[in-house]
């Protein structure tokens, strides 16, 4: 048993002693201030500017109260793009976490040239979007990409891959062309399933399947969670590869919002748009406060879907835990 | 350097710099136009210019400041985010690279660009009685582009609604190569289209014709050639549903569909310039300027590219500009009579010559006209074919106090790929346009209290 | 790839051939990037596997047609500076809250989660403002102090990986009458190398690939390799050079598969260590 004072000093009284709390609030300071200045102070402007008819440029950001949040919550466009980016959540969260799962697993078997495998799944997750953006849009180009040349070895007709809906086919391979950062999250959550269970597991004369579902599953699933929440917050995000895979024809690689297809114009494009196309800023921020209160609503429905939280599952200074 | 017919088109960079707006409320007070500003003259230091990334080259910043001792360029890319940023810290660049076709009404209209009126009348490079028509674009009344005072100029310029063609191509698909001087109707130039466009398993090999886009720039244009318009006189109401509208429209679509050329349902990969010299379009839309493109990137082509008059939808000749990119300077600027400098070196004075001489555009000075290269046969007939068509120039109004130019854009193409996706009637989809177009309009004039 | 010696029968045939085949898939798109950058101006978009000629020049042209050097060194200077400031400062902020307790820590840590989904488009344009009222735009004080506020990622993964160790590795400091300070530098900050360099690499990785930041805050002559690649690769006329661009990307590329590839050991033992639970 340690020295009570000892105890004290660590874990003081229920939030921490006077001495604790300041080193605290001491180590967490850079980033409070930082936050502040840099996160919540443009966030708070955007509230602001969210109740504003502010167009970018004027000085004076006229007062609209709750107009620009009840055209938010009416527009057929903004509901069109809500629930196309819903419809691509839907597809890219389960597959990635899905496909990560599994590639974890096959990675993680003993197999000749494993380590050279990974390195080839993983890169493609650290690709800058510039990039990444380009490479599909070469591929999938209708009249010199090479997957039209691929399908025409089978005789199949050239597809117009960039355009119309096929567009979005296209944005959620190059989401999904990125899963090598979940794999390796999962590959890591693989290394603490307890082997013993395991062996338990096929000593009790269990399949694979079964050690799956009732040792590597429980084990890793606060790993999955952790997953499907910032999958689910980054694709809800997506623009840059919206924008980017838009056919620029002229200009810089940077692309415009004039020729996004329409299937792409996903919610965060829809406020790009407002933004910097149609420069109505006001009712952008107003698109950008609804949108985070989905996101927030999302995450928190999440969890209470897994019944879980992920985050407070390991906390020394709980005083269970001491 | 470029004149900016591909850019136009595709509205890509040449309103990059512009921000535009909902609301132009001071515009649409009618006491919008900014008073003149007295002349100032230059101060020592950092001139900042917001432009695209290549185009002002090292070499011209270098002559420009050993021209100008007391002054330092430095360059920002043309950035909305960023110049509406700048604007609201109230530290805005010195000079702003912008369209001065699309942003004028706007940009004057609201106060933010500085009325050059005093500086063009005393300057001894940029004389108002030498500069050419189309630099009207650059004017605003408070009511009207093209009349009033002038707020920029171009750097260089071109009729972008003219075209080029690949001769060779032509005979080899037997079709009579048309008359450069004598505009063919858009009919026409579908039909050779169809006869020059070559596909096979879903891939097309040659499109006959050149890219096209259904932006204001292009529809505005071609609905002038059959003497309508789609901007109501007050530019507070656009309207796609007269019969020249549905004309150029129908047309739009049934190139698009029939796959003759690029269009907003199957986008090119790369701009018109490349696409011709591969052999993969029979016909190029650009302006003069695709002139110096060809003198400086393929020279063997110009034995068989022949430059033509703007092709008309119905009997009146009208040859607008889709840009006139030049510069402005922002009513803020800490050194107006410095920018100013800049913009005589580079739109009038020597930063202008080589570039003119080069046959990149046609320059914003009738006395410069003379230095536009007539050397070898290709650019004496490129060079008259553009004489024959100068005097056809107007402002086709496009840009409107209320948004930018770019949210309609925005606008048409999400409405013009629907309906053409969806089947759509061509009546149905001028009724769309009109309403959702008009409802950008509305919403800016709203938020102007108008 | 010289480790695959395909001649020996690997032990799980089909999770092999199910790996050879999903590896492949994943980086033959590079080399249409690559092959597309070969291609001259005029054949760039030709419909064949590979180039009818090889213009290997084209790649001199890359790095010349813009400041390339400088602008990878411009690239590279800010993406470690602020790569090592946010790495550091993560860990302060990490350990703070994996190991201290204080009023309102549980709304701070909402607070955390609550700024990984914040939009960066939010930021925009008050981000100028504030920078501009301060004289820092064009400079790469902004990273600095965007470095020193910390990640909320990095700063979860490490509260995750110090939250693992036992009390007992504090207790003994304590004893000795060692600071919160001292504990954390000597203590905690060697165990945590490995996720020191995973977070490096995601910070760099970021910085690396970001275009919004520096076309909002620097100039042409102090901007990244992003935005030179992206904006830079044009004719006299300004229109963009396709294939040269395709070439500029995958020199772009090279330096963060690079650091990967070296740091990948680590970087990989990072994620394990933090548990992630």
């Amino acid at each position: 048993m340690r020295p009570l004072s000892v105890r004290r000093r660590l874990l003081g009284g229920r939030g921490g002693s006077k001495g604790e709390a300041l080193a605290f609030y001491g180590f967490l300071s850079p980033w409070i201030v930082g936050t502040a200045a840099l996160t919540l102070y443009p966030v708070g402007y955007a509230v602001y500017l969210s109740f504003t008819g502010w167009d970018g440029i004027s000085v004076f950001k006229p007062w609209v109260g709750l107009a620009n949040y009840r055209e938010v919550l009416t527009s057929p466009d903004t509901l069109s793009s809500l629930s196309k980016t819903l419809l691509l959540v839907a597809i890219v969260v389960p597959t990635t976490i899905i496909g990560s799962l599994v590639l974890a697993i096959l990675l993680n078997e003993r197999v000749r040239g494993r380590t050279v495998f990974r390195t080839m799944i993983y890169i493609p997750a650290i690709v800058p979007p510039v990039a990444a953006s380009l490479i599909w849009k070469v591929v999938f180009d209708q009249d010199s990409g090479a997957a039209n040349r691929f399908l025409a070895i089978f005789g199949v007709d050239a597809v117009s891959w960039l355009t119309g809906n096929h567009a979005f086919v296209v944005l959620i391979v190059v989401l999904l062309w990125a899963v090598g950062a979940g794999i390796i999250i999962n590959l890591a959550a693989l290394q603490t399933v307890p082997a013993d269970q395991l062996e338990a597991v096929k000593l009790d004369g269990g399949g694979p399947l079964t050690a799956f579902r009732h040792v590597t599953l429980p084990a890793i699933s606060p790993v999955l969670l952790f997953q499907t929440v910032l999958t689910t917050i980054t694709t809800l995000q997506t623009f840059v590869p919206a924008l980017l895979l838009s056919p620029i024809g002229a200009g810089n690689a940077t692309g415009t919002y004039t020729n996004i297809p329409n299937a792409n114009r996903v919610y965060m494009v829809d406020v790009y748009s407002q933004f910097f196309a149609y420069s109505r800023y006001g009712f952008g921020s107003a698109m950008l406060v609804v949108f985070f209160v989905v996101i927030v609503a999302l995450t928190v429905v999440i969890f209470k879907l897994v019944g879980r939280s992920v985050f407070y599952a390991v906390d020394p200074t709980e005083s269970r835990k001491g | 350097m470029q004149s900016s017919q591909a850019f136009s088109r595709r509205s890509v960079l040449k309103s990059t710099g512009f921000i535009a707006g909902a609301a132009a409320l001071s515009a649409c007070s009618g006491t919008s136009t900014a008073s003149k500003a007295s002349v100032q003259a230059a101060k020592n230091g950092t001139l900042t210019i917001m432009s695209v990334q290549g185009e002002i080259t090292p070499a011209e910043v270098a002559a420009f400041e050993k021209a100008h001792p007391g002054l330092k360029i430095k360059q920002i890319n043309s950035d909305p985010t960023r110049l509406n940023a700048m604007l609201a810290a109230g530290n805005p660049p010195d000079l702003v690279r912008d369209a001065g076709t699309d942003v004028t009404p706007y940009i004057a209209g609201r106060g933010i660009a500085l009325n050059l009126d005093e500086y063009f009348a005393k300057s001894g490079i940029l004389k108002p009685a030498d500069i050419l028509p189309i630099n009207n674009c650059w004017k605003w009344d408070g009511t009207t582009q093209g009349k009033g005072a002038r707020y920029g100029i171009a750097k260089d310029w071109s009729q972008d609604a003219m075209w080029w063609y690949n001769s060779d191509m032509w005979s080899a698909a037997g079709l009579t190569a048309p008359d450069p001087k004598t505009p063919i109707t858009y009919d026409e130039l579908f039909e050779a289209a169809r006869k020059l466009t070559k596909t096979h398993g879903g891939k097309t090999s040659v499109y006959g014709l050149y890219a096209t886009t259904p932006g204001m720039d292009q529809i505005a244009a071609m609905v002038a050639t059959a003497g309508g318009r789609i901007m109501s006189e007050d530019l507070g109401t656009a309207d796609f549903t007269s019969p020249e509208a549905i004309k150029a429209l129908t047309w739009l679509v049934s190139t698009a569909k029939a796959k003759v050329g690029y269009s907003a349902i199957n986008p090119s990969p790369d701009w018109d310039g490349p696409e011709y010299l591969a052999g993969k379009q029979a016909m190029a839309g650009a302006g003069y300027w695709f002139n110096g493109f060809l003198a400086s990137t393929a020279p063997q082509y110009e034995d068989h590219t022949v430059f033509a008059a703007a092709p008309m939808l119905g009997s009146k000749r009208v040859s607008p500009s889709f840009g006139a990119v030049g510069y402005w300077i922002p009513a803020k600027s800490q050194n107006p009579g410095g920018a100013f400098e800049f913009m005589e070196w580079y739109c009038g004075g020597a930063g202008a010559h080589k570039r003119i001489a080069a046959g990149n555009g046609l320059p914003s000075m009738k006395s410069m006209l003379s230095i536009v290269p007539q050397e070898t046969a290709f650019q004496k007939a490129s060079f008259k074919v553009q004489t024959d068509e100068l005097p056809y120039v107007t402002v086709v109004p496009v840009a409107t106090p209320y948004a930018q130019t770019t949210a309609l854009n925005t606008t048409l193409a999400k409405v013009f790929t629907a309906a053409v996706d969806g089947g759509k009637s061509v009546p149905a989809l001028a009724d769309s346009l009109t309403k959702e177009v008009n409802a950008v309009l509305a919403n800016g004039k709203k938020l102007a209290g108008k | 790839m010289a480790s695959i010696r395909l001649t020996r029968r690997p032990r799980h045939p089909v999770v092999f051939g199910v790996l050879l085949v999903i590896s492949v898939l994943m980086v033959l798109p590079f080399a249409e990037l690559i092959l597309s950058s070969l291609r001259s101006a005029n054949t760039v978009h030709e419909d064949t596997w590979l180039p009818s000629v090889f213009e290997w020049s084209n790649y001199k042209q890359v790095v010349t047609l813009i400041p390339f050097g400088r602008y990878a060194r411009n690239s590279a200077v800010l993406a470690t500076l602020f790569s090592i400031l946010t790495t550091l400062s993560s860990a302060v902020v990490g350990y703070g809250f994996a190991r201290l307790r204080g009023p309102g820590k549980n709304i701070l840590f909402g607070l955390l989660i609550s700024t990984m989904m914040v939009p960066q488009i939010v930021t925009l344009i008050p981000t100028y403002l504030l920078f501009a009222q301060f004289g820092l735009v064009g400079t790469y004080w902004p990273w600095v102090l965007w470095g020193i506020a910390g990640a909320p990622y990095a700063i979860f993964l490490y509260r995750q990986f110090f939250s693992s160790f036992p009390k007992e590795l504090e207790e003994a400091a304590v004893i000795d009458g060692a600071g919160r300070i001292r504990i954390f530098v000597t203590i905690f900050l060697p165990l945590s190398r490995p996720l020191l360099v995973t977070a490096f690499v995601l910070a760099f990785n970021t910085v690396w690939g970001d275009f919004i930041a520096p076309n909002l805050l620097l100039d042409e002559s102090n901007t990244t390799l992003a935005v030179g690649v992206s904006q830079g690769y044009v004719i006299q006329q300004g229109f963009q050079l396709s294939n040269l661009l395709a070439g500029g990307a995958m020199l772009y590329l090279v330096p963060v598969v690079v650091l990967f590839l070296a740091a990948q050991r680590s970087y990989v033992r990072g994620f394990v260590n933090s548990g992630l639970k």
